[in-house]
């Protein structure tokens, strides 16, 4: 097991930030929504991969996810997921109309009928626009924190079982790592908890490049 | 009963248990005896070689089946009876050009998984890889079938 080592206070440097985080992806997040919502940073946490997926529940529950990948100083995937019927009632509110469910009987030629069972189109670019706003706004706020430099790729739609979501986030690291540092994240709309997470996983040299940059912070501070 | 096997893990049991494990490009390999009897293992790789001895055997083709094989036959039960059926190694993001990071190595998991099993003279009976979307995989000891579910697509038995 390779087990990264994270001293307390960069632990608790890294929680400060990935709050400050938190708040400026909830402000984009409202604007987008046009509604008061909350995006908050619950916690920031060293996780082994073979419990990841517990972190949001079971593997072989399907969920809709949008999947970024940050490039830059600091590499890693970026990763929103969302219960369907939360992607459903976001979607909604967003286009104003009803999501057709996802399980078949899947409607030929149809809506529901363009690549991804029961979201078309419209729904898979306004999850990819709902991933881009959040994380961009994330990494934005770890730029202007710490001296870095983080851009992100396009987001990616994909409507899966969370364990192989979660895996193939992970993956890439596994030859190197066997723990991923965790950014857990809780949305409310107004007081409605969504069923939504939101998980940032910097590669393993990214992470090394993280603490010194926070040890760096430090230093300017004393 | 169904007992969840998570990444880089791997769970021995007896039936009337089912072993479960979602996989995308990861490789599940369910070692069980033929004909089938009590006792089967399931592993979740994550990769296909280990090269530098790490102890956490179940992440890794080669010593994943080295430890299924050990398992079974410290039961008493003879390696000549063994076999196994393997699911996963799916492209995840073969939707396009957007990220073309991960292809290839769901690819190599269930190439390198075939060639170790081959290697120890474990039979394959079935297998179920590649594509591009995560399987819900369920295997029953008690009759060594696999069920396997994928969004939006009929149920399959290997």
């Amino acid at each position: 097991m390779f087990i990264p080592a994270i001293t307390d206070r960069q632990m608790n440097e890294l929680r400060i930030i990935a709050t400050k985080g938190g708040e400026n992806a909830n402000l984009a997040f409202s604007r987008w929504l046009k509604e008061k919502a909350r995006l908050e940073v619950t916690d920031v946490s060293l996780i082994p991969f073979s419990d990841i997926v517990k972190t949001i529940g079971e593997g072989d529950k399907m969920v809709v996810s949008v999947l970024l990948r940050m490039t830059g100083d600091i590499t890693g995937n970026t990763v929103l997921i969302f219960s369907e019927d939360s992607a459903g009632r976001l979607i909604e509110k967003m286009i104003k109309k009803t999501i057709i469910p996802s399980n078949p009987p899947l409607l030929k030629g149809g809506r529901g009928d363009l690549g991804d069972n029961g979201f078309d189109a419209v729904d898979r670019s306004i999850m990819e626009e709902t991933g881009n706003i959040v994380v961009t706004a994330f990494l934005n706020s770890l730029v202007a924190h710490l001296d870095i430099a983080i851009s992100s790729t396009p987001p990616v739609f994909i409507h899966d079982y969370a364990g192989a979501i979660l895996e193939m986030a992970v993956m890439e690291y596994a030859p190197v790592a066997d723990y991923a540092l965790l950014f857990n994240t809780e949305f409310y709309e107004v007081n409605t908890k969504v069923d939504g997470y939101f998980f940032i996983l910097p590669s393993p040299e990214s992470l090394n490049i993280l603490l010194e940059k926070i040890e760096g912070r430090e230093g300017v501070k004393s | 009963m169904i007992i969840r096997v998570g990444m880089a893990d791997l769970k021995m049991a007896e039936a009337p248990a089912v072993l479960q494990t979602t996989l995308g490009s990861c490789i599940g390999i369910a070692i069980y005896e033929q004909p089938p009897g009590k006792t089967g293992g399931l592993a979740h790789i994550m990769l296909p070689v280990n090269n530098n001895g790490d102890p956490n055997t179940a992440k890794y083709a080669d010593t994943a089946i080295a430890e299924l094989i050990r398992k079974m036959t410290s039961r008493g039960i003879s390696r000549s009876s063994l076999a196994a059926k393997i699911a996963g190694g799916a492209k995840m993001f073969d939707t396009g050009k957007k990220i073309n990071y991960l292809l290839e190595i769901g690819l190599k998991n269930a190439e390198a998984v075939r060639e170790r099993l081959n290697m120890e003279g474990i039979r394959l009976t079935a297998a179920d890889t590649g594509r591009n979307y995560g399987r819900n995989v369920q295997f029953d000891i008690a009759t060594g079938r696999m069920t396997i579910q994928s969004h939006g697509r009929e149920t399959i038995v290997i």
